[in-house]
């Protein structure tokens, strides 16, 4: 029996199964979350009772992050290069070489509340493509549950663009279907089935001739996007046992959006571009596209659970008995970095998201149990593909914390003795000269960013600017510094001693504030937002503990506990008027 | 089309950072545990030497060596590298300022600890005369254009004189009653009396601490004042006992034992490893580390002096006519 016909394949939780099956998937999804709090836990007792031991652990692992982070700056630097040629490479003349003419581009747009403007954004760009686009056909996938806002939008849309593609279909996806949690699985689901009912089985469009592009409604492709997917696809061996990925670049509003969540959206991109190079471990990810024929014989995407984006990769992997990969494309599409209106409400939203997608470890227990089950694919593959993923969410829980904070442990709670030694004198400047040589592969990230950034757009200098950073304060600032500048040279021992005895961090920080402001102050609002975009690279270490580690542990905690998020969390899409 | 990376590339890079990691790990290890190469490329456990400094602008020489010198943020000073098993002599000194000297020992592994006590050479007094002059318009019956008046300041210093007790005495109110005539009349009288905090009664009971004078409690060190010499003790059993009480050369209970007696003594300002100490012969600071020859710098030398240390660590001096204050 095929995997795909067993009572297993479309499981989402433990919940799902009975027996034995249901402990042992109960104890998979335990697995994640006893690995990574028991490393905490290991590191915690370990600096109790034997500093030492941690001591070693903790120098052993920043030498092997120092590694990894070179290992990976390799991928990334060389994906970079890859991308950009990609961008450049003329992908009508590639795909003239080839009979490509037969291929139809599906391309489902699930919306919830999203605006009007959005929706027409994402349009807009496929009505760009240099793709023939009368193959192109369109699905409006809206929800019934965001009401008839909703379904006008996709009614105005599909008036104004029927005639530019091959077809627009509008699809309602009714609420409170059995078996369906409310999230995007069940909405392109539907959208696909009514796609292949309305649209490819009344135009008799083969399966196998038609690519489907599973798109957020904030997703922008470049005018060469469906060209460069139609030459993977058509020049990929086996090509409908393959998800074909692009890279996700959160460039539509990066300019709108604060610093922090700026950090959040390129770490995501970075590591889909490191991944792209690693096209073994690559999985499907938020925008990706799939072979028509491939999704309908699983019954397309999963609609009881949230991460359908990468359940789907492993829905096939498990259905193709591990003869599936995805097809890495090197070529952006663009998309929202989460913005509020509110800094603190983009935080907020910042980690709703990445707690949405580092939900996804509850794709874990499920490609383990399916390992388990599905003894046809080869055992080095399932191995291989389990040390992978343990590996990956694993490092993505613990390894900032180990890196920024539990490092520092055994010096806090190793007590006097361990305290006494030459190692707990070392340990700290081990790591901190082992960081700060790992830091070049954040400046190379930094580069490869700031490399992808759009330019700023005009006008966007001419806003207003904070309050505190005004000219005239420049001049307040200055005022506020001048006698210090103004003593030094007249009395410096009265100033050291002053500094000394009272104030000298509060003193020396101040000042060196104060500098900066003064700086800051006499540049223009686009200098500004230009070195804000640089400087905001230094939160990478909080990025990555707040928006990875934490809401990682959340995620695993919460599999672990069995709190199923029962439902997809759609990112508001707030954008500045003038990025519409 | 350009190929992604190629596997040849991936994979050598991969296996050269496994052998990277595999050789560097215990290499940081090793040199993390102060592992050195020594003579003929022997391999020698090293030790260190660690100084913790209130002052800033310092300069440290190890064995008449200079180390380095600090700025205003980075005071204490880590040096490296010491073989081990013998002393070194460990100078520090600022402009205008005694130095401070120690011989502290060095074993394999460890770092040794030890705390900077330096007094500047000339202090600054202010002398606080027991009356001031004040202006005053002249009268009829005065032509007088000043008259001297009790100085508030000498006389809110004497109230710091009044009496001079320990950490632990406090007031205590009696009513004793006697029959005069045949009527019962109470009288009431405040007495002073040591009372320990609970958690220092045992410590207190086994040292016979009733037996002495000015007790005192410092961040879990315990001094005292037994004839004429300052005792010190840590008493926080559970607690890792500071630097000066766990060397291996130093004992549970420090003693400052001179030939002259001391009077009187007090914490040394924000330290519980240095105290204030009253002689015939003046006021000085003493450390508690009896690791080599201890440093004791004087803030007055003379004779017939007391002392009191005021809430603002500012040090009032009392010669029997007029105070001296300071502060460094």
């Amino acid at each position: 029996m095929n995997f795909v016909e067993t009572p297993y394949f479309h499981v989402a939780h433990a919940r799902d199964l009975k027996g034995r099956d249901r402990v042992l998937f109960r104890a998979l999804e335990f697995f994640p979350g006893v690995l990574s709090w028991g490393t905490i836990i290991l590191i915690v007792t370990l600096s109790i009772y034997a500093p030492v031991a941690a001591a070693y652990f903790i120098i052993a692992f920043d030498l092997y992050w120092l590694l990894k982070t070179f290992y990976l700056s390799l991928h990334q630097r060389h994906n970079w290069k890859r991308l950009r040629h990609n961008m450049s490479v003329d992908w009508q003349a590639m795909l003239e070489t080839l009979k490509y003419e037969h291929v139809h581009h599906l391309v489902i747009l699930p919306f919830y509340k999203e605006s009007r403007e959005t929706v027409d954004a994402a349009l807009r760009g496929l009505a760009e493509s240099h793709y023939d686009r009368s193959r192109l056909l369109v699905v409006l996938a809206a929800e019934e549950r965001a009401g008839t806002e909703a379904e006008a939008i996709a009614t105005a849309m599909e008036e104004k663009y029927r005639a530019v593609f091959g077809s627009v279909l509008v699809s309602i996806h009714p609420d409170g279907l059995p078996g369906e949690i409310k999230g995007k699985g069940p909405n392109i689901t539907y959208a696909a089935i009514q796609a292949r009912d309305k649209i490819i089985r009344a135009r008799h469009i083969p399966y196998k001739h038609v690519i489907v592009s599973a798109f957020d409604i904030d997703t922008v492709v470049e005018p060469n996007y469906l060209n460069c997917l139609t030459w993977h696809f058509l020049t990929t061996e086996d090509r409908h046992n393959a998800s074909y990925q692009p890279v996700p670049l959160y460039n539509n509003n990066i300019w709108d959006v604060p610093a922090i969540s700026r950090v959040a959206a390129f770490s995501s991109t970075l590591w889909q571009m490191i991944q792209q190079e690693r096209a073994e471990k690559l999985t499907s990810f938020s925008s990706h596209a799939i072979s028509f024929k491939a999704l309908e014989r699983v019954g397309f995407w999963q609609k009881n659970m949230v991460s359908d984006d990468s359940r789907i990769f492993w829905n096939l992997f498990l259905a193709n008995n591990g003869n599936y990969r995805t097809v890495p494309i090197s070529y952006p599409v663009s998309m929202d970095a989460t913005f509020a209106p509110s800094t603190l409400q983009t935080l907020v939203n910042v980690y709703r998201q990445q707690f949405r997608w580092l939900w996804g470890v509850e794709n874990l227990p499920y490609m383990m149990f399916g390992f388990i089950k599905n003894k046809a694919i080869p055992l080095k593959q399932r191995v291989y593909h389990t040390l992978v993923q343990v590996e990956g969410w694993w490092s993505l829980a613990t390894h900032p914390l180990i890196i920024l904070l539990l490092g520092w442990l055994p010096l806090i709670l190793g007590g006097e003795a361990f305290r006494d030694t030459v190692l707990s004198y070392n340990l700290p400047y081990i790591t901190r000269n082992l960081m700060i040589v790992a830091m070049s592969g954040l400046v190379l990230a930094a580069m490869i960013a700031f490399s992808f950034m759009p330019k700023l757009p005009e006008g966007d200098g001419d806003r207003k600017r904070p309050r505190w950073l005004r000219p005239l304060h420049g001049l307040l600032f200055a005022a506020l510094v001048a006698p210090y500048v103004l003593l030094l040279p007249v009395a410096p021992d009265a100033v050291t001693a002053f500094i000394d005895t009272y104030l000298e961090v509060f003193v020396t920080i101040s000042l060196v504030l104060l500098f900066v402001l003064i700086v800051l102050s006499c540049m223009s609002n686009r200098q500004l937002k230009y070195i804000g975009a640089s400087a905001q690279w230094l939160l990478v270490p909080f990025s990555i503990v707040l928006f990875g580690a934490i809401p990682g542990l959340h995620a695993q905690t919460r599999l672990m506990l069995g709190a199923y998020v029962g439902q997809f969390w759609v990112t508001p899409k707030h954008r500045k008027e003038h990025t519409i | 089309m350009m190929p992604p990376l190629s596997k040849r590339v991936r994979m050598t890079t991969l296996w050269l950072s496994v052998l990277i990691f595999i050789v560097g790990t215990p290499l940081l290890i090793g040199y993390s545990q102060g592992y050195r190469l020594g003579d003929a490329l022997s391999l020698i456990q090293t030790g260190g030497i660690y100084i913790h400094s209130d002052m800033a602008n310092t300069t440290v020489y190890i064995d008449g060596e200079f180390v380095e010198d600090n700025g205003v943020l980075l005071k204490n000073t880590l040096i490296q590298n010491l073989r081990p098993n013998r002393t070194y002599e460990v100078w520090v000194e600022k402009d205008e300022y005694r130095s401070w000297v120690k011989e502290l020992p060095v074993e394999p592994n460890l770092v040794t600890e030890a705390r900077v006590l330096m007094l500047p050479k000339n202090f600054e007094w202010e002398i606080v005369p027991a009356s001031t002059t004040v202006p005053v318009v002249p009268t009829a019956t005065s032509t007088a254009t000043s008259t001297l008046v009790a100085n508030p300041v000498f006389v809110s210093l004497s109230e710091h004189f009044k009496t001079d007790r320990g950490q632990f005495v406090v007031d205590v109110a009696t009513t004793t009653y006697a029959y005069d005539s045949g009527v019962r009349v109470a009288t009431s009288t405040t007495i002073a009396e040591v009372q320990f905090p609970e958690d220092l009664m045992e410590f207190a009971s086994s040292s016979e601490l009733d037996q002495a004078t000015l007790v005192r409690e410092r961040d879990g060190v315990v001094s005292w004042l037994r004839d004429g010499d300052v005792y010190a003790a840590w008493v926080r059993r559970e607690d890792d006992a500071p630097h000066i009480f766990r060397d291996a050369t130093t004992t549970q209970e420090l003693l400052i034992d001179w030939e002259d007696t001391i009077l009187r003594y007090q914490w040394y300002p924000n330290r519980n490893d240095a105290v204030i100490v009253l002689t015939e012969r003046g006021v000085y600071a003493v450390e508690l580390d009896d690791r080599s020859q201890r440093n004791i710098q004087p803030f007055i030398e003379e004779p017939g002096l007391t002392f009191r240390i005021l809430p603002d660590d500012t040090l009032v001096v009392w010669d029997g006519e007029v105070y001296r204050t300071t502060s460094w």
